[in-house]
């Protein structure tokens, strides 16, 4: 019961539409000012300085296309992957600067690369959000089939799951 | 003759999944490549003025954190020393003050401001130079405690940029872990 709860194409809209909005306004955000974003992920001191500003410039545009495809419920099992991929990415570095006790501002939805960061709260916000990519992940990818589109989300296919 | 149909539908089962991975992978470098493209484009049209290569230079990246704050020099920061007047603020976290760190400092990560916010009120009051250091150049946890501190009116926190590398490298006393 739990599970068709989870797995309900009404959840799975939900996810899509909050995922595919946070992507696209953290990717508008963060092209609007590539080198206060490139400051933000130099502060991570993970990338090498050759790789900060072509991933400060490209990285904004690909969260808003991942973000569109979502919302749109275009090339929906990539779109889902693609979240989920940079998702884990995003937490296993906030995992490792956690661990090294290196506090910055995630600049997840800012550039901000001043002021004091909370670590715990960007990790844990970034793990819900990868729960949610998870769920869409094993309802396009593992459980469902077939690219839906809003349209596609129907009361009839929720009949047919049960 | 039941085995064998258990393996079809598992190798049903196995193709399928293999099909649905092969079209996901497909589909997500297909849309990571719309997003470097907008990228390129993005940065062609607008003429933004971050270069794609060449990294960030160690002034800049000392420029960017210092905005709006006051450096000191390690010679002003010894002399401070030397008179009793320097109040170092040791921005790093705990596990590494505890190896070592100037003498005299307080261990104050940035998230731990407010905590330590009047004490260090109280010591700047009565004549003391506050000054924040962490290690390596392109460590921001100095200027982010000066930057915290000012916030909860606490002005003229300077800072020394890379200040526990340069100081030990100087010959200067340090109180090593216990």
């Amino acid at each position: 019961m739990k599970g068709r709860i989870l797995f309900s194409p009404l959840v799975s809209i939900a996810f899509r539409l909050a995922l595919g909005g946070i992507f696209v306004y953290a990717g508008a955000v963060k092209s609007q000012d590539p080198g206060g974003f490139a400051q933000a992920i130099y502060n991570y001191r993970i990338l090498p300085g050759s790789l900060i500003n072509p991933v400060a410039l490209i990285l904004p545009w690909v969260e808003m296309v991942v973000g569109g495809a979502l919302i749109l419920g275009v090339w929906i099992q990539g779109a889902t992957l693609l979240v989920c991929g940079l998702l884990a990415t995003f937490a296993s570095a906030l995992f490792l600067n956690l661990m090294r006790g290196i506090d910055v501002d995630c600049g997840c939805f800012s550039t901000a690369s001043s002021g004091t960061g909370n670590a715990v709260w960007y990790l844990f916000r970034d793990l819900a959000l990868l729960a949610m990519g998870l769920q869409l992940l094993l309802r396009y990818n593992g459980m469902g089939s077939g690219d839906r589109s809003l349209a596609d989300m129907s009361p009839r296919e929720g009949r047919e799951k049960n | 003759m039941r085995q064998g149909v258990r393996t079809r539908k598992e190798r049903k089962a196995f193709f399928s999944i293999w099909a649905r991975s092969s079209k996901a992978l497909v589909q997500a470098m297909a849309l990571l490549l719309v997003g470097i493209a907008l990228g390129v484009l993005s940065k062609a049209i607008r003429g933004l003025d971050i270069p794609w290569s060449g990294g960030r230079s160690e002034r800049e990246v000392v420029a960017t954190h210092l905005e709006g704050l006051e450096e000191i020099s390690l010679d002003e920061a010894w002399k401070a020393y030397q008179s009793g007047q320097a109040l170092f603020l040791d921005a790093r976290d705990p596990g590494s003050f505890s190896t070592g760190h100037l003498p005299g400092a307080v261990n104050v990560p940035p998230s731990e401001a407010e905590g330590d916010s009047e004490e260090i009120r109280v010591l700047v009051q009565a004549g003391m130079i506050p000054i924040a250091y962490c290690d390596g150049v392109d460590c921001p946890l100095s200027s982010e405690l000066a930057r915290g501190l000012r916030e909860r009116g606490i002005e003229g926190v300077k800072v020394l940029v890379n200040g526990w590398s340069r100081w030990r490298d100087r010959g200067y006393p340090v109180e090593d872990a216990k």
